[in-house]
């Protein structure tokens, strides 16, 4: 077609700009296969050979993390969960979590208890030094132990077990508890040993300067651009770490990550986000994958002080309404994320098949049923006609895939006859109203998005998730009952694992029966580094034999990590 | 007469201040609880009320930060107990750079589109230009900063996707790293410059001194860049200042996108955790900026404008 007239020539012309707009949003928008892998269980999928060859010394790496963090005091600063890393690179833990899922000493040598648990006994190896030259001692941790006890620390709340700790020699400290304490060292996992004199030196200023007895040694920091860290070179492991340099990124938005690392700009990022695990499926054999699926779930919770879900009918009737693999595949989940019953995954040693079971879910006529029960119910709890509607608010953070998750429990509650309010809530406000104000027993919401489970020993996410809900901040459900408190103290204080799985167990016939809570899946995180990168899931504890848990919640211990050249 | 126009300028950044800290002090969602941790304990949370005497009264905390300020401390941040001015120090030349780059950009190349657009006005060349203008004046710069992304650093791997390198360090790689994000923002700009220049510019080229000028014999590209661009750029100018504001809230998203480490990215999460004394702190330095920004406008205004500076009326 010729244009011939002076209007039909601009036309054309302007057609031809759009056009070329277009095109040059097309052409950023390639297209990506769909590649739906197999279902994951739990644990850690990967496509990485077992072998790897023999670490070579030498060679710096980058990693691309997903946020940054305030600072890098042990107690003192909040660091992400990417900042965990930063943290073992530069510190070591007392102890860590092996293959097995037992927890043993890592920078201490040995940590026993006495016959009840009442007291543990902890040896440090001898000769380790800080990166600042001075000695690690058991003066050093009563000196960390005494700052972290006070009531402004973030570690206040996790030490309340702990009565107090006494220097025995100079390599010893022994821990007595206010009651028998199985799970004490896992406690100690988060325990990092830090430099007095330079904390002293530096005072406000140390959370930029960590000092610590990590591989490696803190170099520079500029925030929210990159921390670089070298080589320890009198690491007490000899031989360790293998890499000269590590240098960390937070890059928070997931598409630039995952750019970063397809790009070869980084070495290796991680990801917490679903959306971005299936992206990266599609990025196939240029990298390697590590998924890991954890005992972290998202879910919702209910604020059992708050009509009408003060009422144990009305939760059960919004368990029964919820389709759970429906939610799943509306976050993008589908054959990637596992749908979630318990506060344990299918993997863990806690799991009980009885309780998966028994976990009310996509039972609409019986959901109908029970919400029937109470709408008819002359005596509610919130107080309205017989008869009239159960209206609840449904609080999420403004998050694309929250929201959508939102909407779709929204739809499958109504089906049941609920009415659901959907409201977006910033994140800081969604935290606050979860947490409420003293003394905690009623918080200012309905239902919440939220997560739940971690990693760790039962005790440790569920004695003060659902401890005394009296001037407790962090039982936000503010749900309790008398045997559930019975339960959770014997839980912590009785040492036979196969007891306490029968404990937690009984814990778990409480929550299917009295429904504080909910769940929407298994929360699906990932690894995904550069083909050179080796050693990412095989750490070991010291001297090599016992395999560590690889990496746990896509967290890498770059002690280990080398580069192949 | 300047030094008037300066001192008005103190009770503007003030009263912006003082607002922004009864917005961030009004939202809700306490400091001191999610500074407390996970499962906070009541200890916890009261030790860190203490500690940054949070229990005061709102007018209180205020008059003393401002006594603070007028002594040069801006207090360390709740979150990061990095100095506040260290923290600005630190971020600040890196959004100012993006930010003069965008709006270069943007300039040098509005003032050739919107003088040929004038110029050509109404033909094809000139609609070509304005829909182009539209096309991307339509399109919000974080999904500008995405496809820039794709193209240039993931397909075509010309850029560097993410990161930062201080222009002390190495320019070279400085230069590379903040031509993605300071186009992402300039995109936007630029469609807004060439429609004003070309509406400023018709006005001017059907003035008379221009009709003498084209009698003269004077040569077209003088006659349009020498003697009507500048009586037609009061607008744009205008606009520029104006801008500033749009530039840095472009940059917060900007920032997030190609992880640059700039004040707006500082800014967003201050706000998110509550960080008061920090978002202060960078929105007294916003504000200042913004103010001498218009004030620099005002200035260029006089160098532009022979009549303002002689202080006469303009000829009828």
């Amino acid at each position: 077609m010729t244009a011939r007239t002076p209007s039909q020539r601009s036309l054309l012309l302007r057609l031809l700009a759009l056009l070329a707009i277009v095109t040059f949003i097309g052409a950023a928008c390639g297209g990506g296969d769909e590649g739906a892998e197999g279902e994951n269980e739990g644990g850690i999928v990967e496509n990485e050979t077992e072998d790897e060859g023999e670490p070579q010394s030498g060679g710096s790496v980058s990693i691309a993390l997903e946020a940054e963090s305030a600072g890098w005091q042990p107690c003192v600063d909040a660091h992400s969960e990417s900042g965990t890393m930063v943290m073992r690179a530069i510190y070591d833990p007392l102890t860590a979590r092996g293959e097995d899922g037992k927890v043993r000493p890592y920078l201490a040598e040995t940590l026993d208890s006495n016959d009840d648990a009442t007291e543990w006994t902890l040896k440090l190896r001898s000769g380790v030094k800080f990166h600042d030259g001075t000695d690690l001692t058991a003066d050093v941790l009563k000196n960390n132990f005494d700052a972290a006890k006070q009531p402004s620390s973030r570690c206040f709340a996790a030490l309340q077990p702990i009565k107090e700790m006494q220097v025995v020699d100079p390599l010893t400290v022994k821990y007595v508890m206010n009651s028998p304490y199985g799970p004490f060292p896992e406690l100690l996992m988060a325990s990092y040993p830090y430099s007095p004199s330079n904390a002293e030196a530096k005072g406000k200023d140390v959370s930029a300067n960590p000092v610590g007895t990590g591989p490696f040694t803190f170099v520079s920091w500029e925030r929210d651009s990159k921390l670089t860290v070298k080589k320890n070179p009198n690491y007490w492991q000899k031989g360790l770490p293998y890499l000269d340099e590590v240098v960390f990124r937070p890059v928070t938005d997931e598409d630039a990550r995952l750019a970063a690392v397809e790009s070869g700009e980084v070495d290796i990022m991680h990801t917490l986000r679903q959306e971005t695990v299936k992206n990266a499926r599609n990025l196939g054999d240029a990298v390697n994958r590590i998924e890991f699926v954890g005992n972290n779930c998202g879910g919702s919770i209910f604020n059992t002080a708050r009509p009408p879900v003060d009422d144990k009918r009305v939760r059960k009737a919004l368990a029964y309404a919820m389709n759970q693999e429906e939610l799943i595949a509306i976050l993008g989940g589908e054959g990637i994320s596992p749908s979630c019953t318990q506060f344990f995954s299918k993997d863990s040693p806690w799991y009980s098949e009885k309780i998966a079971k028994a976990y009310p879910q996509n039972k609409p006529a019986e959901g109908k049923k029970l919400l029937d029960e109470y709408k008819n119910d002359p005596a509610r709890s919130d107080k309205k006609a017989a008869g009239a509607e159960v209206v609840v608010e449904f609080n999420c953070p403004p998050d694309p895939t929250l929201i959508a998750v939102a909407q779709g429990y929204q739809q499958q509650a109504q089906a049941v006859g609920f009415k659901m309010n959907l409201n977006q809530v910033e994140q800081a406000t969604h935290i606050n109203n979860a947490v409420g104000k003293p003394p905690f027993t009623d918080a200012d919401y309905m239902i919440n998005c939220w997560r739940l489970g971690s990693q760790g020993d039962p005790d440790s996410v569920l004695f003060n998730q659902y401890g005394d809900p009296n001037n407790n901040a962090s039982n936000v459900t503010n749900f309790s009952t008398p045997e559930l408190q019975s339960l959770l103290k014997q839980g912590r204080e009785e040492s036979d694992p196969a007891k306490r799985k029968e404990i937690y167990e009984k814990v778990h016939e409480i929550f299917n029966d009295e429904v504080p809570h909910v769940w929407t899946g298994a929360t699906v995180t990932s690894v995904v580094s550069k083909p050179a990168v080796k050693g990412i899931q095989g750490w070991t504890f010291p001297g090599g034999k016992t395999k560590g848990n690889g990496a746990e919640n896509s967290g890498i211990r770059f002690v280990q990590v080398w580069v192949q050249k | 007469m300047l030094l008037r126009k300066l001192l008005t300028l103190v009770p503007t950044v003030l009263l912006v201040s003082f607002l922004t800290y009864v917005l961030v002090d009004l939202l809700p969602g306490d400091a001191a609880t999610l500074l407390a941790g996970n499962d906070p304990r009541q200890e916890t949370i009261d030790a860190i009320r203490e500690e940054l005497n949070l229990n005061d009264p709102l007018p209180v905390r205020y008059v003393k930060w401002l006594g603070d300020v007028a002594t040069g401390d801006f207090g360390r941040s709740f979150r990061t107990n990095q100095p506040v001015l260290e923290a600005i120090g630190e971020r600040l030349p890196i959004t100012l750079q993006i930010g003069l780059m965008a709006l270069l950009f943007a300039i040098i190349l509005s003032i050739p589109l919107g003088v040929i657009s004038a110029y050509r006005a109404n033909t094809a060349i000139d609609k070509t230009i304005t829909t182009v203008s539209f096309g991307l004046l339509a399109i919000p710069n974080f999904v500008m900063a995405l496809v820039l992304l794709y193209v240039f650093a993931v397909r075509f791997r010309i850029f560097p996707a993410v990161g930062w390198t201080r222009i002390t360090e190495d320019l070279g790689e400085n230069i590379k790293r903040s031509i993605l994000p300071a186009l992402s923002l300039s995109i936007g700009q630029l469609a807004v410059y060439t429609r004003l220049l070309r509406t400023d510019m018709i006005a001017t080229l059907q003035e008379d001194f221009v009709s003498m000028a084209k009698a003269k014999g004077l040569p077209t590209w003088r006659i349009l860049f020498t003697h009507a661009l500048r009586p037609s750029s009061f607008s744009l100018l205008t606009i520029v200042g104006l801008q500033v504001g749009g530039l840095i809230g472009g940059a917060v998203i900007v920032e997030q996108f190609f992880a640059l480490p700039g004040i707006g990215r500082m800014l967003f999460e201050a706000i998110s955790q509550r960080d008061l004394v920090l978002v202060q702190g960078v929105v007294l330095f916003i504000g200042l900026t913004t103010v001498l920004a218009n004030f620099a406008v005002d200035l260029v205004y006089s160098v532009l404008d022979p009549r303002i500076r002689r202080g006469s009326t303009r000829a009828a």
